[in-house]
């Protein structure tokens, strides 16, 4: 994963190279403002996946997206995202906000992103067991303790969390800093999460392309409680306790405007996991992957 | 939501700088979102006579210079932001000054969304 980050880094730096003659405005771009009292509508068909890093969990399908956003003059919604937007300036803004902790969606098919599609085989769906040649006296998986992996479908029930945060931005032509911190209100989970992000757009000829990275830290309350394997799990005395950490983010964007309404729309993210989420024998995987590629329609 | 320009215009009161030297019309470009533009013909006449050579500069680019027939200068413009004209006597001097401005009328708040488009994904 360091020599992933190393290109995502080099890749971003090469890219704000370009933006550089690409941009040059300091006011909010034709992706990013939004007229206050008008309803943003967005709908995009294509085809794409979420990976699901659990153990015999359902790839999330990513086949109708939407992108729904409305703002007065402080409060806002956006994409489920209710909030307050407090001391806003043309550079840097602070807002609180309450919004679902997506969490909870690998546990299930249903989730705001996804459509109720059924797929049974993804390239994005690793096997739930390790395929790899076995030599003897050699586990396949060194990095991760030896450990009988639990299912899914085998573990109690995991609810889903309401969030409250903060955050604050920082917003340059050619880049936006970010940095948050949410809790628990919904009294599930119990614990935090926060993290800073920085994102670069910019733009070739008619394409709009935006890179960020991020790096969120998952608190030792969220993460035992998703990942964490209790006495109601698992009816051996097996259990596992999860442990908070750093996860670190690459997400890439690219969109084709060629009519009023119409887009393309290209979209990739990889997230590497925290070592005390995928050392749980509920996990599988070490890394999440997110990629879709379709169409954008404007209402 | 539209985000695809359209053309609107235009007007209006001529500007009469200096005078009246000259005349640029129009003066100023109505739209009604930041994000429109005009595109119209503006029209230089020179109301004294031409005693010297008279030429339109925008900005440091030469437009045109007025003909002895006194025949009036035509340029076609996209008007997306104020223009500035200066009429510049045969030494080289500036004679006259016109804007043509950029204005919205009514804009439209807009905000920054705090959240990047399908951050729902």
């Amino acid at each position: 994963m360091k020599a992933s980050c190393y290109a995502a880094l080099i890749y971003i730096l090469m890219c704000h190279h370009l933006s550089a003659y690409a941009s040059n405005s300091s006011d909010c771009g034709e992706t990013d403002c939004i007229n206050v009292g008008e309803w943003e509508l967005g709908v995009a068909i294509g085809i794409g996946a979420r990976s699901n890093p659990l153990v015999d969990g359902d790839v999330l399908p990513l086949i109708v997206l939407p992108d729904i956003a409305y703002y007065g003059e402080s409060f806002y919604f956006d994409n489920f995202e209710i909030g307050y937007q407090l001391l806003p300036s043309n550079n840097q803004s602070v807002e609180v906000f309450v919004k679902p902790n997506t969490e909870r969606a690998y546990f299930s098919f249903w989730h705001p992103d996804n459509v109720l599609l059924t797929f049974t085989s993804s390239p994005l769906d690793g096997p739930s067991t390790p395929t790899f040649p076995t030599i003897p006296g050699v586990p396949n998986e060194p990095t991760k303790p030896v450990q009988k992996e639990i299912s899914v479908d085998d573990v109690s029930k995991r609810d889903w969390a309401i969030d409250a945060g903060v955050r604050w931005q920082y917003y340059q032509p050619s880049y936006r800093l970010s940095a948050f911190i949410n809790t628990d209100v919904s009294g599930v989970y119990k614990g935090t999460n926060g993290g800073v992000n920085v994102a670069f757009p910019w733009r070739l000829n008619e394409w709009q392309f935006t890179s960020s990275l991020g790096a969120v830290y998952k608190s030792t309350a969220l993460t035992n409680y998703y990942y964490g394997i209790s006495i109601a799990d698992t009816k051996s005395k097996d259990t596992f306790q999860a442990k908070g950490g750093w996860q670190y983010s690459f997400n890439t964007s690219a969109s084709y405007q060629f009519s009023d309404s119409w887009q393309i729309l290209l979209r990739f993210e990889i997230t590497q996991l925290h070592s005390g989420m995928y050392n749980s024998p509920l996990v599988k995987d070490k890394q999440v992957t997110s990629v879709f590629s379709g169409f954008v329609y404007r209402f | 939501m539209n985000k695809f320009i359209i053309t609107f215009l235009l007007i209006i009161n001529a500007t009469f700088a200096q005078a009246s030297i000259w005349t640029v019309e129009p003066n100023q470009c109505l739209v009604t979102d930041a994000r429109e533009y005009c595109e119209t013909d503006v029209i230089f006449t020179l109301n004294i006579d031409l005693i010297e050579e008279y030429c339109v500069f925008e900005d440091d680019v030469k437009i045109g210079c007025f003909l002895p027939s006194g025949s009036p200068i035509i340029i076609k413009r996209k008007i997306d932001k104020p223009l500035v004209f200066t009429l510049v006597g045969e030494q080289g001097g500036i004679i006259a000054r016109a804007n043509v401005d950029l204005t919205v009328l009514q804009a439209q708040r807009k905000r920054r969304r705090v959240k990047l488009p399908w951050s729902i994904f």
